[in-house]
């Protein structure tokens, strides 16, 4: 499993790219979220997502699979955007019904809105587009090849370092998890309860030995990193396959900035915006 | 290279340092000097300091780990560590850490042994060259295009190694580099480490425990205790306080123990053996060869301490409570583990398992608690499938004790540590009560009950480990590598308590690869190799099979060894029975020396 979540060069034209051109790829669809909250067209966004990681030889499947795990904190965020967000003009929204009926003892009522459903829906795939996409960047751009990425963009190498860390450390942490987990599995620790309050208390159990597990090994990763000369001299850092900034990446980079650019300011200006679903299923 | 350079490739003058968040010195007035081509080796019990020595050889100390530093490490003659940046104090000096899991993090083994070289400009032809020759030696070119963290934890360790001669430093800093690998797997390691010293003229400075396998590739060697240098010398010169280095704790060839206690005896001999060889020509003047000969057999076959006749063990009963039949596991990647096993252990047995890295020992053992499921075959414990038994039903019946307390433990209180099974298992609060108190009184830690297990030491992180899977009173008890990583004083005190529990009955299986615990604790021994049993028979037997041991990277006691070669007819597997054997067999000593 944890080498599920590590970069595997499975020789893809993305594989190849500029690690560059891939950060960029995965930076135009982020910021783009972050002024989008139409569900159709984060739908899109998701399927392109998968559109790219399918070029990169990665099976949908797989990309699927590992959203799993994060799908009771998905669930979590849906829940919560639709007991707490109201649409901004509560009077001219499209009431449904209550979530928490009027004249329940101690609880305020909680009406539901389509408004509010779509909202929800669109904040659910926002996430998930944004944990597809760092999972995708994860398996088609190698540590290492982040790190001189980021420090030849005039980064200074320790945010190289951190960031490439931080991909190396997915793998480490997954396998920490795991033997984690089957500690606790040895002493009759189990996760499936009904009950969200217990099944968050089984997760505290296992969260507290693998963060400690994890600060231990971040520390040895950074102390070998540095040890192997990490940032010694990154403009005349060997590379033994020079790559040059091919045709391709240029005609990607300027693919994904025109995207980054369009994308945001669609948002900016509120054309990608919830209404627009709303008005697709005949909400005027 | 000036002269200086040449003569000293690393110094320490009165080094001392105290971590940031501790309140006293972990190494204290420490001063050594590193020249080319020497290898010297630092030994000593955990909390001895050695890993901070090592920190501090390329600036990690006191550039990442923070604390107060007294002395000066200087490299190369003229660079103080104080001045320079870890990075470039690390051309000079390679350091390999001990934990090799998490010193990988490129995509290939090729990549990673690139990494540093890369960082340094090395030229790219120069580079490839020495990739070629490295996977060459550490053996990996078949493994070039794999992700580092598919390889055994042997291979892991190879790959971090050459990681660091890829970038050629003058100096060597090797921490426990073998301490995941097989013994004739660590004997091939430390060999190339000492070979590449003297032919590069490399300065090394090793940390190791395993001294048995060391013995002839150091020129000097110091015992650290609690920060401080104990000894010092050349290897005989340090072992002649053998007596006193086993005392506080350390694993010492065994050989050399056993000629010392001769000595002690009142044995004439001229000095101290340090290895199987030169142990057998020292004793051999002195030996009746017919009446060793005809050393009566023991009745035991295994070592005293476990033995079902031994005061403190407990005799395997007739009931079988692990079965095995045809178990094959293949992993999720397509990786075949196991293939076809059969295996039975009976109801209070000692049994340990053994094998080289990636003989599937540790899958094996996963199948026990259910943690891992058949491919298949099946697998009974106690009567229960594990494949269909629940958690609760497998808790209750398999103790497992994992290698690194760290991983089990998860409360901020010791007490709710030793709880949080039995309350898993849905116990009412009042015998859960009952079973902690008991289970700490066991292991003697009463006295932190209320304490947070996280502040406390790496032992007592152990014992509170085992004394919570204790608590839930399981049938079986399983400990994965308990030795690994840990100094022998530490692995003792484990199997010691392994032995405890074995007294009231328990049945025990443990991993590992020390064949000198395994030979003085276990009743049995099963020998895997690529995923099949290679080898089952009472200890004392196993380790006379000295081919079925090689064939999986292993090899008997040094003690047995000298007892094979000596002519004894059965297999000696303690310095104690070993020292009353040749005791017993002294020529013109009537009953004994």
């Amino acid at each position: 499993m944890a080498l599920e979540l590590s970069y595997q060069d499975r020789g893809s034209v993305i594989h190849r790219l500029d690690p560059r051109v891939k950060l960029l790829w995965w930076l135009s669809i982020n910021i783009t979220l972050t002024t989008w909250n139409d569900p159709l067209f984060l739908f899109l966004l998701l399927a392109s997502v998968f559109a790219y990681g399918r070029i990169a030889r990665i099976p949908v499947w797989q990309g699927v699979k590992q959203l799993l795990p994060i799908l009771p904190f998905v669930i979590f965020v849906l829940l919560a955007n639709i007991a707490f967000w109201r649409p901004v003009h509560a009077e001219t929204a499209h009431f449904i019904g209550y979530v928490i009926p009027r004249g329940t003892p101690v609880l305020p009522p909680v009406p539901l809105y389509w408004e509010t459903v779509v909202f929800s829906v669109g904040t659910m795939l926002r996430l998930l587009v944004l944990v597809e996409s760092t999972l995708v960047l994860i398996k088609t751009v190698s540590p290492a090849e982040m790190a001189l990425a980021v420090a030849r963009m005039g980064v200074p190498p320790e945010i190289g370092m951190a960031l490439s860390m931080t991909i190396a450390y997915i793998p480490v942490v997954v396998a920490q998890l795991v033997s984690v987990m089957e500690a606790q599995q040895s002493r009759a620790w189990k996760v499936k309860t009904s009950n969200p309050i217990a099944r968050f208390r089984a997760y505290t159990t296992i969260a507290i030995p693998t963060f400690f597990r994890s600060f231990q090994a971040a520390e040895a990763m950074a102390a070998a990193m540095l040890s192997r000369g990490f940032g010694y001299d990154i403009d005349h850092r060997t590379e033994l396959e020079p790559r040059r900034f091919s045709g391709q990446d240029w005609v990607l980079t300027a693919l994904f900035a025109a995207f980054l650019v369009g994308g945001f300011l669609l948002g900016f200006f509120g054309i990608v915006q919830y209404t627009l679903t709303m008005r697709l299923l005949g909400f005027h | 290279m000036p002269v200086e350079e040449q003569a000293c490739a690393l110094a320490y003058e009165g080094f001392g340092f105290t971590y940031e968040q501790g309140t006293s010195e972990v190494v204290r007035d420490l001063s050594l000097q590193l020249s080319q081509g020497r290898v010297v080796l630092i030994t000593g019990p955990s909390g001895a300091g050695k890993t901070t020595v090592c920190r501090a050889a390329n600036g990690l100390i006191p550039h990442e780990f923070k604390g107060s530093m007294r002395g000066r490490v200087t490299v190369a003659g003229r660079y103080d560590s104080r001045r320079y940046s870890v990075s470039a104090l690390s051309k000079l000096v390679g350091l390999l850490q001990q934990d090799p899991d998490t010193q990988l993090f490129n995509p290939t083994v090729e990549e990673e042994i690139a990494f540093g070289a890369c960082n340094y400009g090395l030229p790219a032809e120069t580079i490839r060259k020495r990739i070629e020759r490295l996977l060459e030696l550490t053996r990996l070119s078949e493994h070039r295009r794999k992700n580092p963290h598919q390889l055994s934890g042997g291979q892991q360790q190879a790959c971090a190694l050459a990681a660091i001669l890829a970038f050629d430093p003058q100096t060597l800093i090797l921490d426990e580099p073998t301490s995941n690998i097989d013994p004739l797997g660590s004997q091939e390691v430390l060999t190339l480490v000492a070979r590449l010293a003297r032919e590069e003229g490399r300065a090394t400075l090793l940390i190791e425990h395993k001294l048995d396998e060391i013995v002839h590739l150091v020129d000097e060697m110091l015992v650290m205790d609690r920060g401080q240098v104990l000894h010092r010398g050349s290897v005989r010169e340090v072992l002649e306080h053998v007596e006193y280095i086993d005392s506080v704790g350390l694993s010492v060839p065994q050989v050399t123990l056993l000629a010392a206690r001769l000595r002690s005896a009142g044995w004439p001999l001229p000095r101290l053996p340090l290895d199987v060889s030169e142990a057998v020509t020292l004793l051999e003047p002195f030996i009746d060869g017919p009446a060793l000969a005809s050393l009566p057999v023991p009745a035991s076959t295994c070592a005293v301490g476990s033995g079902s006749d031994s005061a403190g063990g407990a005799s395997p009963s007739a009931e079988t409570v692990i079965e095995v039949s045809g178990l094959s596991h293949v992993y999720r990647d397509g990786t075949s583990a196991l293939y076809d096993l059969d295996l039975q252990i009976r109801c209070g047995e000692f049994v340990a398992i053994l094998g080289q890295n990636g003989s599937g020992k540790t899958t094996l053992v996963k199948h026990f608690n259910g943690l891992l499921k058949p491919t298949s075959g099946t697998v009974r414990v106690a009567g229960l499938d594990t494949a269909r038994a629940s958690i609760n039903e497998m808790a209750t019946t398999v103790g497992f004790i994992f290698q690194n307390p760290d991983t089990q433990i998860c409360k901020l209180k010791v007490y709710d540590e030793l709880a949080f099974g039995l309350r898993n298992l849905g116990l009412p609060e009042k015998q859960v009560r009952e079973r902690v108190q008991q289970a700490a009184e066991d292991l003697e830690i009463v006295h932190l009950l209320d304490k947070n297990p996280f502040l406390l030491s790496m032992g007592e992180k152990q014992r509170i480990a085992v004394a919570a899977v204790l608590a839930m009173q399981p049938s079986v008890l399983v400990l994965d590598e308990p030795t690994t990583g840990q100094d022998y004083k530490r692995a003792k005190e484990i199997m010691d308590l392994a032995v405890r529990l074995h007294a009231t009955g328990q049945t025990v299986v443990v991993i590992t690869h020390d064949m000198n615990l395994a030979a003085e604790y276990c009743q049995r021994v099963v020998v895997m190799a690529n995923g099949r049993v290679l080898l089952d028979a009472p200890t004392r037997q196993a380790f006379q099979a000295r081919e079925a041991l090689q064939a999986s990277s292993l090899r008997s006691p040094q003690v047995t060894q000298l007892g094979q070669q000596l002519g004894a007819p059965w297999a000696w597997l303690t310095v104690d029975e070993a020292l009353a054997a040749l005791r017993a067999v002294r020529k013109g000593a009537g009953n004994g020396a």
